[in-house]
């Protein structure tokens, strides 16, 4: 005797829908993880000196984005204390500076952290200077 | 006789009668060199740029027509360090009458990282992608005019002004792109890549790179180079790995959903795209904006 084909095909479609969201749950892609946290550098003692060869310029300094420093420096050293993030890998400092006349010119800026260590970059310019200075540890 | 038949198809496809072109014919097999070739060439040089934006240059074939245009010229660009695997065909093509200027081999040279791909006789292969580091771009400006002017002695100094011009341009934008780095801290230079295009870019600007697949995008990346990439992206906090124009996201895709990174964006590896990215400029500015926005 043949059973009724209509009812077999529901209940084979009932039995179906009924797995349906246990086999979705076992087998759907794990949901995405949340953003790893990225660890910023710990804050360090910074010294930063500057010094060039005409008798006075104007100058600015920027870490990550930022303008940290600026003033008039001089053919004598000046410098400033700062708190900055320092990862082992180094820094980089943008270094903007307006010379006196059109000559060329150089500066100096010297970057030392508390363990005494400092590392000197120098930059040349005719008028203005733009440049990126990179201060990396030995290794 | 399948050269035979090469050299058929070559002479059926016939440069356009009565087109005016000023001095002589370059053809190029890179879209950055074909940059470069319009730029110091000027007036004097009329370019064939036979890869097109947007082409990965791993896999591309010259069509018959593109090799009736290189025999047709006088001077042949390639990007050098071994990436033109098809360089027997243009010397079959042309009988070895065309000069073949590999821009990349007279530049200096990076060799693939351990577990990439090797060269003949074992020896290391090289990385090809030279274009990707500004420096090495203005290298490149002064080979092709040295290249223009050995063929065409009387206009050597007008390619000599040209690259000069050119280089200036390639300075600005290097002290551009250097600047907008700035803003991202060195440890978190860390650049996850479909495949190894960035290692030129990343000694030049301080990043360490990470890459899914090897130097070639013919590759598919193992199981276990894929885990330990994931690994590594958890230990050093990666925020962001990044697609690229011309390969499938898709192991990229599932790399992100296992890390928590995000997709920081599509890089230009291979040479030039279209539209922000149809110049070596645009390319550069596309890729340091899209690398320091999703790493920041």
């Amino acid at each position: 005797m043949r059973g009724a084909p209509l009812i077999e095909a529901l209940v084979a479609l009932g039995a179906l829908l009924l797995l349906a969201l246990p086999i979705r749950e076992l087998t759907a892609r794990s949901r995405s993880k949340p953003a790893p946290a990225v660890q910023a550098a710990p804050d360090r003692s910074v010294r930063l000196e500057i010094t060039g060869t005409a008798s006075a310029f104007e100058f600015n300094v920027s870490y990550l984005g930022r303008e940290i420093w600026s003033g008039t420096g001089h053919q004598a050293p000046s410098h400033a204390d700062f708190k900055l993030p320092v990862p082992k890998e180094g820094i980089d400092l943008e270094v903007s500076a307006r010379f006196p006349d059109a000559s060329l010119h150089a500066l100096r800026l010297t970057f030392s952290t508390g363990d005494g260590i400092g590392i000197e970059r120098s930059a040349w310019g005719t008028d203005t200077l733009d440049e990126v200075l990179t201060y990396q540890p030995a290794p | 006789m399948r050269f035979a038949l090469l050299v058929c198809c070559c002479l059926l496809v016939s440069k356009p009668a009565g087109r005016a072109e000023a001095g002589f014919r370059v053809a190029s097999f890179s879209t950055v060199l074909s940059e470069v070739a319009e730029r110091v060439g000027g007036e004097h040089v009329t370019v064939a740029a036979l890869v097109k934006p947007g082409i990965d240059p791993h896999e591309y074939q010259p069509t018959p027509g593109d090799l009736a245009q290189a025999s047709d010229a006088r001077l042949i660009l390639i990007s050098g360090k071994g990436l033109e695997n098809y360089l027997d065909k243009i010397e079959q093509v042309t009988g070895g009458k065309v000069e073949v200027l590999a821009v990349g081999d007279q530049l200096p040279s990076l060799t693939l990282r351990p577990g990439d791909q090797t060269g003949s006789a074992g020896a290391p292969a090289l990385d090809p992608h030279w274009w990707n580091s500004v420096p090495n771009m203005i290298r490149a400006a002064g080979v092709v005019a040295d290249g223009f002017a050995r063929l065409d002695p009387a206009h050597a100094a007008d390619y000599e002004r040209n690259a000069s011009a050119y280089r200036a341009d390639l300075s600005a934008l290097d002290k551009e792109l250097r600047r907008k780095i700035t803003q991202l801290p060195r440890d978190r230079r860390i650049l996850v890549t479909s495949h190894d295009a960035f290692q030129y870019f990343a000694a030049t600007y301080g990043f360490t790179i990470a890459s899914i697949e090897g130097v070639s995008t013919e590759t598919e990346p193992s199981n276990k180079h894929v885990s330990e990439l994931i690994e590594e992206i958890k230990r050093r906090g990666v925020k962001a790995i990044f697609l690229e124009s011309t390969l499938n996201p898709k192991v990229s895709r599932e790399i992100t959903r296992e890390t928590g990174a995000t997709i920081g964006g599509t890089l230009y590896a291979d040479g030039l795209g279209e539209a922000d990215a149809a110049t070596y400029a645009g390319m550069m500015r596309h890729n340091v904006d899209t690398i320091v926005d999703g790493l920041k």
